[in-house]
């Protein structure tokens, strides 16, 4: 009899169990976000700095975002045929990079130099532009540093004070190229060019790009300032794309080389930013 | 039949050597320079339409200036042993030069000083000056290598410069194909030594052959300075055209300044250069005029060297060893010119920085402006600037600030910078070696028999 109640109730849970595996699973299984699914929605998502970096971006007093990325992130909007909305969150430069890799952004345009940091959580596309790395410096500190010699032979190691912008890529730079220099970040580039002329710091370090606009906007700074570029410090600016979007990733450098897409400095330098 | 009036005498007697004073006039001269500004200012296109004439007429002044040394140097050395006048000679150069030197120092520290002290360079001018800057470096001033093996492997693949080896030619006819006048003037000095002494040991000479060529290349620079007006607006103008009127307004100041104290030393050459030799002052300045407006078009003292010695020994008859010894030399080696230029831009760059100098330091600036003027040696308009870094840099100044704006001048400031060079040069011949005396004359009257 006990042995006849067993066998009942197995085949009484089998009777609860056993439909599960016949029948096929009506949810969907969570799929990563990649250019199938991105297509699917129809929209892609594209962080940007809150910050403007003119030329490359700025937001427009009516919210619109223009200038060189957005206009990059429309092409590509149209070549996937989807809608481009721009996720303008991040405060600096690790926030752009942090809302692609938790996916609240499909790609990150925002002047963004490849670095080993960032690939660790994200990709990153083929480089649209090459720049050098380079410095804007106080003429006189460098030149009483050099005691007579050429300033370039202070620059390569130098020990004073190094302004960078905060959450930019170019502050492990600092770390890994100027060992002995105390690093100052600054929020911005106002503050930073504030500290250079008040003399918190010596020279401020970021990409050839950022340092001749400067100069090219205050011409008599340049005479109190001079600019080194490194010949072998390259930053290679490309579009952050999120961790699954390996698909996406073909897709963006096959455009961006199908489209022979080049960013050049002298092209950006001269491009009006104003309305 | 009336007679045929259209032929008058006067121009009947406009033969090749009334065309040639004529044009040399300092008035035709002069005339010929204000052109060339209107024209370079003017910008209009044919203007660089000339720099290829201008060029060419440059190559052709160039040509003899080496046969032309190679001739007049071991003539002069040979006339200076046989006077025994050589060592005194030398030695009253020495003086003359050192004493100018100094004294062109001062006044390019000093002036400049006095002047940026009375009317101090305005926000507007440094703003000006930081967009030519700008504008002429593309915002760069420094490439280089943080890897320093990348810039030895770098270092190792330029030329390097081997100092005083340099200057001492191997191989004469490789320094004489490659256009190394240093190198030149070393070998024909020793050569002229070398042909002194064998004169007298064997009566075996060169100087017939030698004063012939001498006399050849005189010729031909007689020929090309009959072009000289047309050379001054073809090189010029395309100069000045390039500079445009914004650079010069922007740097007005220090460019004013500097003409005005170089045309203050050309002026104190000539009346130096006509008290020496007891002239009139008219003649003095008629005769210098030339190789002025010459060295001011051409920018290139070397390549006015037959002008400037042939106006020196036979229109103003200074002692022949003093010019055809001493001008050349000095024109290849010590250039005052670049004394001045280089101090009195220490001082503009300094102001400009708003760096303030002591007493020590000025002196200390007219020292290295100095020494910094050797550096120049071999070298040409800009590429002489080089050698600045060494007097601008021990101040905490900025080699790369500067460079951008004397490039940008250098045009102009070149001109002058060549021209005090030459009229300095030929005042401190003439200082020296004074009027020809009786074996200057004697040689003359030997050379014409011969």
């Amino acid at each position: 009899m006990r042995q006849f109640l067993r066998i009942a109730l197995l085949i009484f849970y089998w009777s609860l169990i056993a439909p599960s595996y016949s029948q096929p699973i009506d949810v969907e299984p969570q799929i990563a976000r990649d250019l199938r699914t991105i297509v699917g929605s129809g929209i892609l998502r594209v962080a940007i700095s809150r910050f403007d970096i003119p030329p490359f971006h700025r937001h427009r007093a009516n919210g619109s975002i223009v200038g060189k990325e957005p206009e990059l992130a429309y092409q590509i909007g149209r070549a996937l045929n989807v809608r481009v909305a721009f996720v303008d969150e991040a405060d600096t430069f690790e926030n752009v990079i942090r809302l692609v890799a938790e996916g609240q952004a499909d790609i990150g345009l925002n002047a963004l130099p490849q670095n080993y940091a960032a690939a660790a959580t994200i990709r990153f596309s083929a480089p649209y532009m090459t720049l050098r790395h380079a410095l804007l410096y106080n003429r006189t500190t460098i030149a009483q540093e050099a005691n007579g010699g050429p300033p370039q032979d202070v620059l390569r190691e130098f020990r004073g004070r190094i302004g960078v912008i905060a959450g930019s890529p170019f502050v492990a730079f600092a770390d890994q190229n100027f060992a002995l220099a105390t690093i100052v970040e600054y929020s911005g580039w106002k503050k930073a060019i504030d500290g250079l002329r008040n003399q918190e710091v010596d020279m401020l370090y970021d990409n050839e790009f950022e340092v001749r606009r400067i100069l090219k906007d205050d011409p008599a700074f340049q005479v109190s300032h001079g600019a080194a570029v490194m010949t072998d410090r390259l930053a290679f600016l490309a579009i952050a794309i999120c961790d699954s979007c390996a698909k996406l990733q073909e897709f963006i450098n096959y455009f961006l080389a199908q489209n022979r897409i080049t960013f050049s400095i002298d092209a950006l330098l001269a491009t009006s930013t104003t309305d | 039949m009336k007679p045929d009036n259209s032929t008058t005498p006067a121009k009947r007697n406009l033969n090749a050597g009334t065309l040639s004073r004529y044009l040399t006039k300092p008035q035709v001269t002069l005339a010929a320079i204000a052109i060339a500004i209107a024209l370079g200012l003017s910008r209009i296109s044919v203007v660089e339409n000339l720099r290829p004439i201008g060029e060419v007429y440059l190559a052709l002044l160039q040509m003899s200036v080496l046969p032309f040394l190679m001739a007049a140097i071991p003539l002069a050395m040979r006339s200076a042993i046989a006077q025994g006048e050589a060592g005194r000679l030398l030695v009253r150069v020495i003086v003359w030069l050192a004493l100018i030197t100094a004294v062109i120092a001062a006044i390019g520290i000093i002036a400049p000083l006095i002047v940026f002290g009375l009317h101090p360079i305005s926000l507007a001018t440094v703003t000006g000056i930081g967009g030519l800057v700008s504008e002429a470096s593309r915002q760069v001033d420094i490439e280089f290598a943080m890897d320093l093996s990348t810039a030895a492997s770098g270092a190792i693949n330029g030329e390097q410069s081997n100092g005083l080896l340099d200057f001492v030619p191997s191989n004469i006819f490789a320094a004489l194909s490659s256009n190394q006048i240093t190198s030149v003037l070393v070998f024909i000095i020793i050569f002229g030594i070398g042909m002194a002494v064998t004169e007298r040991r064997t009566g075996n000479s060169l100087r017939a052959a030698l004063t012939h060529l001498h006399d050849v290349c005189l010729l031909i620079f007689g020929w090309l300075n009959l072009f000289v007006p047309f050379g001054i607006i073809a090189l010029i103008a395309p100069q000045i055209a390039r500079l445009g009127s914004g650079v010069l307004l922007i740097l007005a100041q220090f460019l004013i300044l500097f003409a005005a104290i170089s045309i203050a030393f050309i002026g104190a050459s000539i009346v130096l250069t006509a008290r020496a030799i007891r002239e009139p002052l008219s003649k003095a300045f008629n005769a210098l005029m030339k190789p002025l407006a010459l060295v001011a078009a051409t920018r290139n003292a070397i390549a006015c060297t037959p002008l400037a010695v042939d106006v020196m020994t036979n229109e103003l008859k200074v002692s022949r060893a003093g010019c055809e010894l001493f001008i050349p030399l000095e024109f290849a080696i010590l250039r005052i010119g670049f004394v001045l230029h280089f101090a009195a831009a220490t001082i503009f760059i300094g102001t400009l920085v708003g760096r303030s100098f002591t007493i020590s330091e000025m002196v200390l600036i007219g020292v290295l402006s100095t020494v910094a003027s050797f550096g120049t040696i071999g070298l040409n308009g800009p590429a002489g600037l080089a050698s600045f870094a060494g007097v601008l840099r021990p101040f905490a100044l900025s080699y790369e600030l500067a460079l951008p704006i004397l490039l940008v001048v250098d045009p102009i400031i070149g001109m002058l910078r060549a021209a005090v060079t030459v009229a300095v040069t030929c005042a401190v011949a003439a200082l020296a070696g004074g009027r020809q005396q009786g074996e200057d004359l004697l040689d003359l009257q030997s050379q014409s028999a011969e």
